[in-house]
C-alpha cells in the first residue's frame, strides 16, 4: 500500500498540486471579490494579482525542481518498472509546472473583480 | 509446464467451461461474467443510439425548411432534450463502459472483473433507468429543458409536469451503473493483472480506461448531488436553486458542468484508447512516444476538471476567473496534441495496412482535429460570447463527440468483431457504410458551423425565411439523412456478417495484446490457463501464447476446485499475490436493480410509501448480497490453494478493500460538492439568509459525534487485534461498535427531529438538513455492517485466519468519522465563527 501511494504521487502528484492551486486561485478570487475587492481603478496592479502571480511562479518553480529530482532518480533507478514510473513522473512534474505558470499569465493584464 | 494427455485436457476444458457457463433460458438473466455483461451493455447502447438517432432525424426534418410546423415548440424541446440525454447518458458512456468491461480482463490476461455481480447490477440499473427515461417520451411527458436541465427552466415553476422528474430520477439511476463500472474497472486494472504485467507493460488501452474510470469516480458525484438537490426542491419544496430563500440557479450550472466537462473526456479517453491500440497494430510497430502518451492521459484526466466554467462564460463571472478557465481550456489542447502527433508519427514510421478499421481511424483523425480546433476557438472568451448558444456550438460538440468517440468506436467495433462472431467484416460493405456516414456527417455539421456564425440560435423549433439560413439548414438535413443511411448500412453489414462473414483465423489482425490469445469466438472463461507477461507486446514477442495457454502452460490452469478463480496481483509490478474466488451466476443483481427501479417509480408517481418499502427491501437484498460474498471457504483452518498462493480472504489486502477505498473517493467527492454548494450559496447567493437562532443543539451534535468516535475506536481496536492475530472478543467488539453507532444515529436523528429546521423557507436549512440526512445514512450503514461483522464472527466467517472483512469495513468508519466532524466544523461552527448562526 505504501509503495502504491508513493507511485501514485510520482504519477499524479504534480497535477494534484496544480489542481489544488487552481481551486485556491478560483475560490480565492471569488472570496476576495466578495469580501475585500481591490480598487477597480488600479487595474491589474493590486495585492490579489501580485499574490496570485507570485504563488503561480513559485509553485511552477517547485514543480520544476521536483521534475529535476525525478530525473535524477530515474538515472539511478534499477528496474524497468521503476525507471518507467520515474520517467513519466518527470514529464508530469514538468507539465504541471508549465500549467501552474500559465495560470499566472491572466493576472498580468486583468483586474480581479470586473 | 504441465504434462497432460489430450483426454485430460479435454476433460478439464469441459469442466472450466461448465464452471464459467451462463445458465440456459431465463437463467441467462443471472449471468455475471464480463463478456456477457459487456456485450449486453453495448447491444443495449446500440438500441438507445438508434432511438436517439431517430429523434435527430425528426429534428433535422423540422429544421430542413423555414417556418415548418411538423412539430410544435413544446415537442421540439422534448426532442432535443431527449436526443442529447439519450446520446450522452444512455449511449456514449454505457457503450464505452461495456467495451471496457468486455476488453479489460482479456487484455489484462485474466478471466473476469474483480466484482462480477456489480457488473451485472450496473447493467440492470442502466437498462431500467434507460427504460424509465425513454418511457417519458412515449408517454409524451418527456423533459424539455435541454440535456443539461438548467434551473430555473427545469424547476417546478417553469416545468411543472413530471418531465424533469423523469430525467433527474432516471439519470441518477443510470449513474449508479456508471459508478459501479468505475469502481469495478479501477480495482480490476490495478489488482487483477497477469503475472509480470507491471505498470510499464500494461496495454495503453488499460491506461486510458483507468483514467476514464477514475474520472467517473470523481466526475459523476457532483451531478448526482445536483440531481438529488433539484428533485428535493421540486418534490419536497426544499430550496437550493430558487433565489427566494437564499438559493442560486447558478449552483446547478456549476454542479452540472463539474460533471459535464469531464464527461466529454470520459467519452473521449476510451475512444482514444481504441485509437492507440489499433494504430500500432495496423502500422506494424509500437506506438511512438509511449511515455508521452501516458503523460497525455494523466494530464487530460486532471486538466479536464479545470474547464467547467468555460460553459458558463456568459453568466457574469469576473473576467479574471474566465481567463483562468480559458487558459486551462487551452492547456488541455497540449495532451490532445501529444496524442495526435504520437498517432501520426506511428503511422509515418510504420507500414500501414489500410483495413476497414483504419478507414474509420482516418475519418476520426480528420473530424476530431477539426473539432479540437473549434474547441480552442471556443476557449477564447470574446469568440465564445459571440457564438454562445448558436448552432456553431452544436456543430463543434458533434465534431468532438462523434469525431472523438463514434468514429474510433466503429473502428474498434470492426476490429474486435471477429472476437465475438469468429468472422471477418466485409471491407466492401464497410466502405459503403463509412463513406455514407462520413459524407453525411460533414455535410450536416460542417455547414452547421456557418449557420451558427450567421447567428442561428440553437433550441429554436423553426425560423423565418430570408435570414440566410435556409439553404444551409436544408443541406444539413439532407446530410443528416445520408448519415442515417450510413448507419443503416452499418447495421445491415453487421447482420449479414454473422451469417456470411469469412471465418477469422486466430489473431486475424496480427495484434500484440492478450485479448487475441484466446479461442475465437471467445469463451466465457477467456483463458484456460493465465498468461505470464514479460514485455509490452506479448503476442508479437511470443505469437504461440494462445495455443500455449490453451494447453495449460500458464498459471491457474482449469477449474479443478469447481470455483471461478482469478489471480490477485501487486498493483505496481503485477506479481501474483493471491487467488480470488469470484461469485457465480446470481439472481441478486437483477432483483436488487428491479427493486431499486420500484423505488424510482414510487418517487416518480409520488407513492412515497411504496418507494420507502422498496428501499428497505433493496437494503435487505444488499445485506443478503454481502452475506454471500465468497469470502469464506466454510472450512476450518487455513487451507492453501493448489497454486501455492493464498486465497484472497486469507489476506489483508484483497480487492474488497480497494473497492471500498475507491467507493469512498466517490463518496468524498459527493461530500466535497456538498461543501462547495454550501460555501457557494453562503458567499454568492443574492438572498442568502441565516436563521436568527441556531436551529441545532450543539450539545446533542457533539454527544452524537463522541458516540461515533468511541464506536470507531472500538471497531478499529477489534480490526487491529485481528490483524495482529488476536481473535478473542471480536464478536463482542463488533456488537459494541454497532451499538455505539446506533446511539450516534439515535442522537443525530433526535437532534434533527427537535431542531425546527425550515427547509421550505431557507436554503440554509435545506443544506443543513441534507447534510444531516447524509450523515444519518452513513450512521445507519455503520450499525448494519458492524452488526453483520459480529454475526459473521459468530458464524466463523471472520476470524484470525479470515481477517478480510473487518478490514474492508474499517475505512468506512474512518470516513464517516472524518465527514461528521468536518460537517460540525463547516456547517455549524464556521457560520458561528463568521458571525452568523
Amino acid at each position: 500500500m505504501k509503495q502504491s501511494r508513493r507511485v501514485a504521487w510520482y504519477l499524479t502528484g504534480g497535477l494534484v498540486v496544480w489542481a489544488v492551486w487552481f481551486v485556491v486561485l478560483y475560490g480565492g478570487l471569488s472570496l476576495t471579490c466578495e469580501l475585500f475587492p481591490p480598487e477597480p481603478g488600479a487595474g491589474p496592479r493590486n495585492w490579489f494579482n501580485y499574490l496570485a502571480a507570485a504563488g503561480s511562479v513559485l509553485l511552477g518553480a517547485c514543480l520544476f525542481y521536483l521534475a529535476r529530482r525525478s530525473a535524477r532518480a530515474q538515472a539511478q533507478s534499477s528496474g524497468e518498472n521503476q525507471s518507467f514510473v520515474r520517467g513519466v513522473s518527470v514529464l508530469v512534474f514538468r507539465m504541471s509546472g508549465v500549467a501552474a505558470i500559465a495560470l499566472a499569465l491572466p493576472v498580468l493584464v486583468l483586474p480581479p473583480c470586473l | 509446464m504441465t504434462d497432460q494427455t489430450p483426454p485430460d485436457l479435454e476433460q478439464q476444458t469441459r469442466q472450466i467451461s461448465r464452471v464459467w457457463a451462463n445458465l440456459p433460458g431465463l437463467g441467462a438473466l443471472t449471468s455475471v461474467n464480463h463478456t456477457t455483461v459487456g456485450l449486453r451493455f453495448m447491444a443495449t447502447g446500440l438500441v438507445f443510439f438508434l432511438i436517439g438517432g431517430l429523434l435527430a432525424m425528426v429534428i433535422r426534418t423540422q429544421l430542413a425548411l423555414p417556418e415548418q410546423a411538423m412539430v410544435d415548440a413544446e415537442l421540439y424541446s422534448q426532442l432535443f432534450t431527449m436526443h442529447g440525454t439519450i446520446m450522452m447518458f444512455l449511449f456514449a458512456i454505457p457503450v464505452l463502459e461495456g467495451l471496457a468491461m468486455y476488453l479489460i480482463p482479456k487484455m489484462l490476461g485474466t478471466r473476469d472483473l474483480a466484482f462480477p455481480r456489480l457488473s451485472a447490477f450496473g447493467y440492470y440499473c442502466y437498462l431500467f433507468g434507460g427504460i424509465i427515461v425513454v418511457s417519458s417520451l412515449v408517454l409524451e411527458i418527456a423533459p424539455a429543458s435541454g440535456w443539461f436541465m438548467y434551473t430555473p427552466l427545469s424547476s417546478i415553476e417553469y416545468s411543472p409536469g413530471p418531465g424533469s422528474d423523469f430525467w433527474l430520477l432516471g439519470i441518477t439511476f443510470v449513474e449508479i451503473s456508471a459508478m459501479s463500472a468505475g469502481v469495478e474497472l479501477v480495482v480490476s486494472i490495478l489488482r487483477t493483472r497477469a503475472q509480470g504485467m507491471s505498470l510499464n507493460r500494461m496495454p495503453l488501452f488499460c491506461w486510458y480506461i483507468l483514467a476514464m474510470a477514475l474520472m467517473i469516480i470523481f466526475g459523476f458525484p457532483p451531478l448526482i448531488l445536483g440531481s438529488i438537490m433539484l428533485e428535493l426542491e421540486r418534490a419536497a419544496g426544499m430550496i437550493f436553486f430558487a433565489t427566494s430563500g437564499g438559493g442560486d440557479p447558478l449552483l446547478w450550472q456549476h454542479l452540472f458542468w463539474l460533471f459535464g466537462h469531464p464527461e466529454v473526456y470520459i467519452i473521449f479517453l476510451p475512444a482514444a484508447g481504441v485509437v492507440s491500440t489499433l494504430i500500432p497494430v495496423f502500422s506494424g510497430r509500437p506506438l511512438v512516444g509511449h511515455h508521452w502518451v501516458i503523460l497525455a492521459i494523466i494530464t487530460m484526466g486532471f486538466i479536464s476538471f479545470g474547464l467547467w466554467v468555460h460553459h458558463m462564460f456568459t453568466v457574469g463571472i469576473p473576467h479574471l476567473a474566465q481567463a483562468f478557465f480559458s487558459v486551462a481550456s487551452m492547456l488541455v489542447a497540449i495532451p490532445t496534441a501529444i496524442q495526435i502527433f504520437a498517432w501520426l508519427a506511428t503511422l509515418w514510421q510504420g507500414r500501414v495496412r489500410f483495413t476497414l478499421p483504419m478507414l474509420w481511424l482516418t475519418g476520426f483523425l480528420l473530424v476530431f482535429v477539426c473539432g479540437g480546433l473549434t474547441g480552442v476557438m471556443l476557449a477564447l472568451v470574446p469568440f465564445n460570447w459571440q457564438v454562445h448558444d448558436t448552432h456553431f456550438v452544436v456543430a463543434h460538440m458533434h465534431y468532438v463527440l462523434v469525431g472523438g468517440m463514434l468514429f474510433p468506436l466503429v473502428a474498434g467495433f470492426y476490429y474486435w468483431l471477429p472476437h465475438v462472431s469468429g468472422r471477418m467484416p466485409s471491407y466492401r460493405r464497410g466502405c459503403w457504410g463509412f463513406w455514407l456516414f462520413f459524407t453525411g456527417f460533414n455535410m450536416t455539421f460542417l455547414l452547421m458551423h456557418l449557420t451558427g456564425l450567421l447567428g442561428m440560435p440553437r433550441r429554436v423549433f423553426t425560423y423565418e425565411s430570408g435570414l440566410g439560413w435556409d439553404w444551409l439548414n436544408l443541406l444539413s438535413s439532407v446530410g443528416g439523412f445520408v448519415m442515417a443511411i450510413g448507419v443503416a448500412v452499418l447495421i445491415i453489414d453487421l447482420v449479414l456478417h454473422f451469417r456470411w462473414g469469412e471465418k477469422a483465423a486466430a489473431n486475424p489482425w496480427g495484434a500484440d495484446t492478450l485479448e487475441w490469445a484466446m479461442p475465437i469466438p471467445v469463451t466465457t472463461y477467456n483463458f484456460f490457463s493465465l498468461p505470464e507477461v514479460t514485455d509490452r507486446h506479448p503476442l508479437w514477442t511470443r505469437p504461440d501464447t494462445g495455443p500455449s495457454l490453451a494447453a495449460g502452460d500458464g498459471m491457474l490452469a482449469g477449474a479443478a476446485g469447481g470455483y471461478r478463480e482469478i489471480l490477485l496481483s501487486d498493483p505496481l509490478k503485477g506479481k501474483a499475490t493471491a487467488v480470488v474466488r469470484l461469485p457465480t451466476n446470481s439472481w441478486l443483481p437483477l432483483i436488487t436493480a428491479g427493486v431499486l427501479a420500484v423505488v424510482c417509480l414510487g418517487l416518480l408517481t409520488k407513492f412515497y410509501w411504496v418507494a420507502l418499502a422498496a428501499a428497505v427491501l433493496a437494503a435487505g437484498l444488499m445485506y443478503r448480497w454481502s452475506w454471500e460474498n465468497c469470502a469464506h471457504d466454510g472450512e476450518p483452518g487455513h487451507p492453501a490453494h493448489q497454486s501455492g498462493l493464498p486465497l484472497h480472504y486469507h489476506t489483508q489486502d484483497g480487492p474488497g478493500l480497494w473497492g471500498m477505498v475507491i467507493t469512498l473517493w466517490a463518496n468524498g467527492m459527493f461530500y466535497i460538492s456538498l461543501l462547495f454548494g454550501w460555501f457557494y450559496l453562503w458567499t454568492v447567493a443574492p438572498e442568502w439568509a441565516t436563521p436568527e437562532d441556531s436551529p441545532l443543539s450543539l450539545t446533542m451534535l457533539v454527544t452524537s459525534g463522541l458516540l461515533l468516535t468511541f464506536g470507531s475506536w472500538v471497531f478499529h481496536n477489534g480490526a487491529a487485534r485481528l490483524k495482529a492475530g488476536h481473535g478473542a472478543g471480536l464478536e463482542c467488539r463488533m456488537w459494541l461498535a454497532s451499538a455505539l453507532a446506533l446511539g450516534h444515529l439515535g442522537v443525530l436523528v433526535w437532534a434533527m427531529y427537535v431542531s425546527g429546521l425550515e427547509p421550505g423557507r431557507l436554503a440554509h436549512d435545506s443544506v443543513i438538513l441534507l447534510v444531516l440526512v447524509y450523515l444519518a445514512l452513513h450512521g445507519g450503514w455503520l450499525v448494519l455492517t458492524s452488526a453483520q461483522q459480529a454475526l459473521r464472527a459468530r458464524a466463523g466467517y471472520v476470524s484470525v485466519s479470515l481477517p478480510y472483512e473487518p478490514l474492508v469495513v474499517q475505512p468506512f468508519w474512518k470516513y464517516t468519522l472524518g465527514a461528521y466532524w468536518l460537517a460540525i466544523a463547516a456547517f455549524i461552527l464556521a457560520p458561528h465563527a463568521w458571525g452568523g448562526t
